[in-house]
């Protein structure tokens, strides 16, 4: 076996030289920023701002949680089915309703009669919260909960709903609430991306990459989509085979070249950023590579995730993977399901199921973990969909999209556990007592993580645009 | 149902002031003027109030005499002061005429607040005297007072016996029936012959007769049919993007009919002779709402070239400073040459420059770079930005391609080639469509194509109503609102979008102006006509020679099918002879002749690659006016469910004098001309916005930053110009040379301003830190676009060939998205297909936009990814290689020379000395470390034998003498590769590889695993049953993956995983001098038709690669080149622009 057939690169030497002397100093200038505190910026500071990058920042307000996870359920899982017991759906169940809420629905054509949950639903926790029973693991994390079952939103179709979740507007080409929040205050590690995205293996969701692109933000604020299997990010490694010694040449020769170049331009700032943006790829290969390293982890951890087992291994390693991130400091995780399996337009109980089955238990191992390593208070979990479902059955045994009522809950971040908020009408039909709109929503993330509303603002086309758009909204301080 | 309507509303005007975001301070005044005073939460929640306590109070009811009532006091005073405007008007939504209409506010919220005159916008404004307008007489002291005694007092009205039909028009119900009823009772399609978009056509009625019976609610049909939920028909209304009606709207329909229908002449607004009292002569005093006025050159002594060096010296000199010194002329030509192409300039162009010594050496550069063809593809990339053309619709998942976008990209880049005069190219793009009469055309001239495909420009917009559940009327407003934001920011610079919901809060611009605007594309852009995007959006005029040549391809084709069938006929009738007189049929005679068997399914073959050679028939993706707009409602707070008043087309008032009205002619029969009309206004010689803002963009692109520096916004928050007097210069200048883009190139880059070094000193950061004086010229990073084409055309791979359809791209399972070439040759960027869904990756990396709807400027970020991209991308790392392939064919194997070449092509300078002893340094450490790491000498071995699995169908689990297995999920293909190895004798292998050449081009992953013979069938059902876990047990033995289209060359087989015991395994397999390998190409779900493309051209056939023996000193040296041209790629020299 010749050497060059080994490991393409040995990263962990070519490190070592880079670090080392060639790019010495700006290596200094990095490292420095890892223990650098937070830079204090004025709201207005934002605003005038003119280079755009990853720098941690001072909130505008006391921040409850340093990161988001958030576990996006992509087809609008059933409120009904799973959070939100409904009696009198049982009640009534078989009888006529479609006239009463005929626009809202979404294929008319196969509106059947009222149609009560599959599932039987029981409290739990000292809280005594109302889960569904196909949530077996999440039940034993109600007290960790603050629910909230009073959402809404305006549009009933995926790729609107979608674009409404993530960016706050139904229209595509909008920043998404993760890019708002880097943009907002950076994030503390800077070997690793501030925005990761861990979507499906299986397949992308419904808007593709739209649902995490940057919009009229910087594209430093879009998503990186890491993968939890092969090489976590694109060209994060050669895609080609050269030993190891002839690359540390080559990329001696590269940072001896730009020195040259930036001793011809001494006061231009952008050279030394370049140069940095080099030196912080390397360091992001081995930064990367450690945090997907889930052999790492002991098996009891593995087991907890479900790793090794179907069908709970590829979420499991997704959210022991989010742990792992937050744990190192990226500021916003988000996790998708491959197109949408919680669009039960038929065989609701059916797919209910399985989607339980694939996330249930690696959900709970997420709180549980969190907690267990002090991470749970200044992590905030949000899990939800782009929209509800109606309490009528569609077909023999579906259910159609629902704008007008939604759940969602959150944990951690010193939210409240084992609160319920907010109520439906009777039936489920619609959000009717403290109603949280999709903007109220993206308003209280903001607050948590110390970020207001109103003052996280991008200047374009004379306009100070913001995730919320020209909506008020309201911080559901109730959860808090 | 009415008197309840108004508190409501009111409420909802209310509601509108507690959210607006925006602090007070920053709103216009003419927002501030139409709310109360120091409004907030608390006083607004007081307005609510006192509004409630005048609808509820029944003293209102009983009037004392004696005070101060409305109808006796008030009323006379509006009447002759304020209804000019105020009446039936509406300007600003506000009529003053009754206690129901004043109740309703005007188009900012309540003006009246009873017992609180200082809070009542309506006493404010007069009391202010903002009101009535400038130009006219204020009230009168008594009259003032009179008004603010009157609120003090309550308010009072004499009655509020209202009537249920007062404000009852057509207006109300109209736009109720195009939302809910015209999409199949209106102007495209009349179901049983009923037409409801007029009070008199819904009298008319239809089949089944008059649709209504006014005053008459139970008796009409139109109700009749709305109970009894046959109207709207349910089941259709999805298919139509169409919701039921609401109940208030069934219950406002029944109103109307019931008070007989009432009709009243509400003329839309428009702008009219009389002076607009929405926008004041002040208003119109903002310097970039007044003409350009052509101020004189400075005449300064020394240091100018042009008029542009006096402009900017001046200011230089009043801050002690002045220009720096010249740039040095290798720099000069690589500014230039990037500016204009986009493309580094050649050695030769070097050479030819540096050598001509004449005065005018500079001029004659630019000369040349302005008539090059690559011109128009990079400064028609800036054009495509602002229009925010895409390739694709986007909105849905589906993503739809838009196949014949094309065309206006290459509308744009040869209108720039062609120099064609600015406001020409706008008046074409604007309303192309009205400037020729295509429909009665004989001919389809060149002229007609070019003005009917310019029209794309307002069809750009990412647009997902191709499918019913997203082309709701909102949605298509969506669409609407974003081509006027298109057309707006980037050709009037102004963020007229801001009036789409409420008067903009920092400009002088009404909402009413946004409607006037949306009613001048009504035309084409109609929301209650709505052409669904992917199939309805065409054209047939294309030029006649286009549709001639098409015409002649699809006949050619056409015959040569009807050759091959009549060849096959006359072989079956040939074979039928042989059995007659049973004359079997062709099914019969097919099991009877093996041979004609074949002969068909060969016929069938051929047919089918000839049908795969058609391409659809050649049409135009147009925008064009049809003549009869549904009317144009102002939307309150945006709202499609809640109109206003009707709104004509207009412009912009305070653009113009305020007194001028738009004049529409339609041009021909069919058309509205409301564009055309739009469009002359836009382009007149004196326009305020549009040659200042084209001037201030190519400024931009040549200097970095505008002289406005917001491009977008020429309004009262962009930024004021560094340089207003050169500013308008150039604009005058720009509009006096007729409106020439390239004459603006020349002026600006034969200014001493534009040669200066880029050099920054400690001086420069002192006094001009921000270059806002010019003082040097920037240091720019090149444009994702342009690094790409800069990197191929180093390489040499660069293909010019311009225009047509877009190159496809390959986006993998991983994200990379890559573009697919022909031949290991690539085209520019703007040839690539730019799909909103799948961006190229080096674009994503180099901050090109997303555009959605489009992009004014863009972000220029420096972040890892970049870095990752050109060290370790596969593809940059090929570039690098063609690119040291060339230095050493065109400079040879002398290292010095080597340098010499790779500097100037890829810096535009020679190396210093001080980079050409680094660079010697590191290519001769380079060369040493590859001869230690290289496994001996190269040999390529061509494969002797090949098989090529194609479709293996699940019911055909094998097929022929070829292995072929069907999975459940997974089709997989299975190819048989034989070596003759027997001349390499025993020495043992150092390594080996796989090189397959070129992959068919079709946009599928594959891959392929190289396995030694003797498997079992054991090892095959273990792999059919581990699909998921697939790189069990065969990783071992190495996987190749690639790139559809793209030629695989060193690629090693041997994954991370493989030991020296897999070598030695193919060691070992070596029987009687020969090697089979099995290849498992798979690719994911989706089945195709073809096979790797084996075509029969020599790098097509699979080779083994084999090492052996003692390294070779001369791949040593090559490779060492390949690595020094990898850095030049990756270093900051290449990238930036001095």
């Amino acid at each position: 076996m010749t050497q060059h057939s080994k490991t393409p690169i040995d990263r962990r030497n070519f490190f070592d030289h880079v670090g080392g002397g060639i790019y010495g100093a700006a290596l200094g200038s990095l490292l420095s920023q890892d223990v650098y505190g937070a830079e204090e910026t004025k709201p207005s500071e934002i605003r005038s701002r003119t280079e755009y990058d990853l720098k941690p920042r001072a909130p505008h307000i006391k921040a409850r949680a340093n990161s988001v996870i958030h576990l996006f359920m992509n087809g609008g899982p059933s409120q009904m089915d799973l959070f939100d017991p409904k009696p009198e759906l049982e009640r009534n169940h078989g009888k006529s309703y479609f006239e009463k809420i005929a626009g809202e629905v979404e294929s008319p054509g196969a509106a059947g009669a009222l149609m009560r949950s599959p599932f039987r639903f029981a409290r739990h926790g000292q809280s005594g919260m109302w889960l569904s029973e196909v949530m077996p693991h999440l039940s034993g994390c109600a007290d960790d909960l603050a629910l909230i079952r009073s959402m809404y939103t305006t549009n009933l179709t995926h790729e609107p709903a979608l674009f409404q979740i993530h960016s706050g507007n139904t229209l595509p080409g909008l920043p998404s609430l993760g890019g708002w929040i880097t943009y907002g205050l950076g994030t503390v590690n800077q070997n690793l991306p501030a925005y990761v995205v861990l979507d499906d293996p299986k397949g992308l969701p419904v808007n593709r990459k739209q649902s995490w692109q940057s919009g009229y933000l910087p594209p430093v604020y879009q998503g990186t989509r890491f993968r939890s299997q092969g090489s976590p990010v694109l060209d994060l490694k050669p895609g080609f085979e050269e030993p190891s010694s002839v690359t540390h040449l080559e990329r001696d020769l590269i940072s001896r070249l730009d020195r040259l170049h930036q001793r011809q331009h001494s006061l231009l700032p952008g050279l030394s950023a370049r140069i940095a943006s080099y030196e912080l790829a390397a360091r992001m290969q081995l930064a990367a590579s450690d945090a997907l390293d889930l052999n790492q982890e002991s098996s009891a951890t593995q087991a907890l995730y479900g790793l090794d087992q179907e069908p709970t291994d590829s979420y499991g390693r997704r959210c022991l993977i989010a742990r792992r991130l937050v744990e190192r400091g990226v500021r916003f995780v988000q996790l998708f399901l491959d197109f949408q399996p919680w669009d039960s337009h038929s065989g609701l109980e059916k797919g209910i199921k399985i989607c339980c089955a694939r996330t249930d238990q690696p959900i709970a191992a997420l709180l549980m973990d969190l907690r267990h390593r002090g991470l749970l208070d200044s992590t905030l979990v949000v899990w939800g969909g782009e929209f509800g479902r109606l309490p009528i059955a569609q077909g023999a045994n579906g259910r159609d999209h629902n704008k007008n009522a939604m759940v969602s809950w959150m944990a951690g971040g010193s939210v409240k556990g084992g609160l319920s908020y907010g109520t439906t009408d009777e039936i489920g039909f619609a959000a009717a007592d403290d109603k949280v709109s999709v903007p109220d929503w993206h308003a209280t993330i903001l607050h948590i993580l110390g970020l207001d509303y109103k003052s996280l603002s991008y200047h374009r086309n004379g306009l100070d645009e913001k995730l919320t758009g020209v909506f008020e909204a309201r911080v559901v301080s109730e959860i808090l | 149902m009415f008197v309840h309507e108004v508190p409501l509303n009111s409420t909802t005007y209310i509601f509108r002031a507690i959210v607006h975001p925006q602090p007070m301070e920053h709103w216009s005044p003419l927002m501030r003027s139409l709310l109360p005073v120091g409004c907030g939460r608390r006083l607004c929640v007081i307005v609510m109030a006192s509004i409630a306590m005048i609808c509820a109070d029944p003293l209102f009811a009983q009037q004392p005499s004696g005070k101060i009532v409305f109808e006796e006091h008030v009323r006379p005073i509006f009447a002759t002061r304020c209804f000019g405007c105020h009446g039936s008007k509406r300007r600003a939504e506000l009529d003053l005429r009754s206690r129901d209409s004043i109740l309703k506010g005007s188009e900012s919220g309540p003006v009246l607040i009873s017992e609180k005159p200082r809070e009542s916008p309506l006493y404010e404004v007069v009391h202010d005297r903002r009101m009535p307008p400038k130009e006219e007489k204020p009230l009168s002291d008594a009259e003032v007072d009179t008004i603010r005694r009157w609120i003090i007092s309550g308010a009072k009205f004499r009655s509020v016996a209202v009537s249920s039909s007062d404000g009852l028009n057509q207006h109300v119900i109209l736009p109720i029936l195009q939302l809910r009823c015209t999409v199949c009772h209106g102007r495209q399609i009349q179901q049983a012959e009923l037409d409801l978009r007029t009070r008199s056509s819904i009298l008319t009625g239809g089949k089944s007769g008059p649709a209504m019976v006014p005053g008459k609610p139970d008796e009409s049909l139109i109700l009749r049919k709305i109970h009894a939920e046959e109207m709207p028909p349910r089941d259709k209304l999805a298919m139509v993007s169409v919701k039921p009606m609401e109940l208030s709207e069934i219950k406002s329909l029944s109103a109307w009919i019931a008070a007989g229908a009432p009709e009243e002449e509400v003329l839309p607004d428009v702008a009219s002779t009389h002076p607009d009292p929405l926008v004041s002569i002040e208003d119109r005093k903002f310097w970039s709402f007044q003409s350009p006025q052509r101020k004189s050159v400075p005449q300064l002594p020394e240091h100018t070239r042009n008029p542009i060096d006096a402009f900017v010296l001046r200011k230089l000199l009043k801050n002690r400073m002045s220009f720096s010194p010249e740039s040095a002329r290798t720099t000069l030509i690589r500014r230039a040459t990037i500016n204009l192409t986009g493309l580094p300039p050649s050695p030769g162009e070097i050479e030819n420059f540096l050598a001509d010594n004449s005065p005018n050496a500079w001029e004659r550069l630019i000369d040349r770079l302005l008539a090059s063809p690559r011109y128009g593809e990079r400064w028609g990339r800036y054009w495509l930005d602002l229009a925010g053309y895409s390739d694709s619709e986007g909105g849905q998942h589906a993503d739809r391609i838009r196949p014949e976008a094309y065309r206006y990209r290459d509308y744009v880049i040869r209108s720039l080639n062609d120099d064609k005069p600015y406001d020409k190219f706008l008046l074409e793009q604007i309303a192309g469509d009205e400037l020729v009469d295509y429909g009665s055309a004989e001919t389809i001239t060149s002229e007609i194509y070019e003005n009917l495909v310019a029209t794309g420009f307002l069809r750009m917009a990412p647009d997902g109503t191709y499918a019913g559940i997203t082309a709701f009327v909102p949605d298509r407003l969506e669409i609407i609102d974003d081509e006027l934001e298109v057309l707006t920011s980037s050709v009037m610079g102004l963020t007229v979008r801001c009036a789409r919901c409420h008067s903009h809060k920092f400009d002088p611009i009404p909402q009413r102006d946004y409607y006037r605007l949306a009613a001048v594309f009504k035309g084409a852009l109609d929301e209650h006509d709505w052409l669904e995007p992917v199939k309805h959006r065409y054209v047939p005029y294309v030029t006649d020679d286009e549709r001639r040549a098409w015409q002649s391809d699809e006949d050619k084709l056409s015959a040569e099918i009807e050759s091959l069938q009549a060849a096959l006929r006359k072989i079956q009738t040939e074979f039928a002879m042989r059995h007659v007189p049973d004359a079997p049929d062709e099914e019969t005679l097919k099991k009877l002749e093996p041979e004609f068997a074949a002969a068909t399914k060969q016929t069938d073959a051929a047919i089918k690659a000839i049908e795969a050679r058609r391409v659809p028939e050649p049409r135009i993706r147009a925008l064009w006016d049809r003549g009869e707009p549904s009317p144009t409602y102002l939307l309150k707070r945006g709202n499609y469910l809640t109109p206003g008043r009707p709104v004509g087309p207009g412009v912009p008032s305070v653009l113009t004098n305020g007194m001028t009205p738009f004049d529409v002619e339609a041009p021909f029969e069919g058309t509205t001309g409301r564009r055309l009309a739009f469009a002359r206004w836009l382009t007149a010689s004196d326009h305020p916005l549009t040659a200042r803002v084209m001037v201030n963009r190519i400024w931009k692109h040549h200097f970095g930053t505008g002289i406005v520096s917001t491009l977008d916004n020429f309004g009262t928050t962009g930024t004021r110009p560094t340089h207003p007097d050169l500013l308008d210069w150039l604009a005058t200048e720009f509009v006096r040379q007729n409106w020439s883009i390239k004459a603006m190139h020349r002026l600006l880059m034969t200014s001493l301003t534009y040669r200066q070094s880029s050099d920054t000193t400690a001086k420069h950061l002192k006094l001009d830190p921000d270059n806002k004086l010019l003082s040097r010229m920037p240091m720019r990073r090149m444009e994702g676009e342009v690094l790409r084409d800069c990197l191929l055309s180093v390489t040499g791979r660069l293909d010019l060939t311009p225009y047509g359809p877009a190159d496809k791209v390959h986006a993998r399972d991983d994200g990379l998205v890559v573009t697919v070439g022909k031949e290991n040759t690539w085209r520019r960027t703007i040839y690539v297909l730019q799909r909103r869904t799948t961006q190229l990756t080096i674009l994503d990396n180099f901050d090109f936009p997303q555009l959605n709807p489009n992009c004014i400027e863009r972000s220029d970020s420096i972040v890892a990814p970049q870095a990752l991209h050109l060290l370790n991308n596969k593809r940059i790392h090929k570039f690098s290689r063609f690119f040291a392939a060339r230095v050493r064919r065109e400079a040879g194997n002398d290292r010095a020379a080597q340098l010499e070449r790779a500097w100037l092509l890829a810096f535009g300078h020679p190396p210093t000395i001080d980079e050409q002893r680094i660079t010697l340094k590191a290519l001769n450490e380079l060369t040493n470390e590859w001869m230690r790491k290289l496994d001996g000498v190269k040999l390529t071995v061509p494969a002797a034998a090949h098989l090529w699995i194609r479709h293996a169908k699940p019911d055909t689990a094998y097929e022929d003498d070829l292995v072929s297995v069907w999975s459940q999920e997974r089709e997989l293909r299975f190819g048989l590769l034989e070596f003759d190895v027997s001349d390499f004798g025993d020495e043992p292998w150092k390594a080996a590889h796989l090189e397959l050449g070129m992959l068919s081009t079709h946009a599928i992953k594959q891959s392929a695993m190289m396995i030694p013979p003797g498997i079992d069938q054991l090892t095959w059902s273990g792999y059919q049953k581990t699909k998921a876990g697939r790189q069990q047990p065969f990783e071992a033995f190495g996987r190749i993956e690639s790139e559809p289209g793209i030629e695989i060359t060193g690629t090693y087989t041997k994954s991370a995983s493989a030991t020296a015991s897999d070598l030695k395994l193919l060691n070992d397999t070596k029987q009687g001098g020969r090697i089979a390998i099995v290849l498992i190409a798979d690719e994911d779900g989706k089945p195709y038709g073809r096979d790797w493309d084996d075509g029969g051209k020599e790098n097509n056939v699979p080779r083994l690669v084999i090492r052996q023996g003692a390294s070779d000193p001369d791949e040593a040296r090559q490779r060492a080149l390949e690595n020094v041209c990898h850095a030049i790629v990756n270093s900051a020299d290449f990238l930036y622009i001095d």
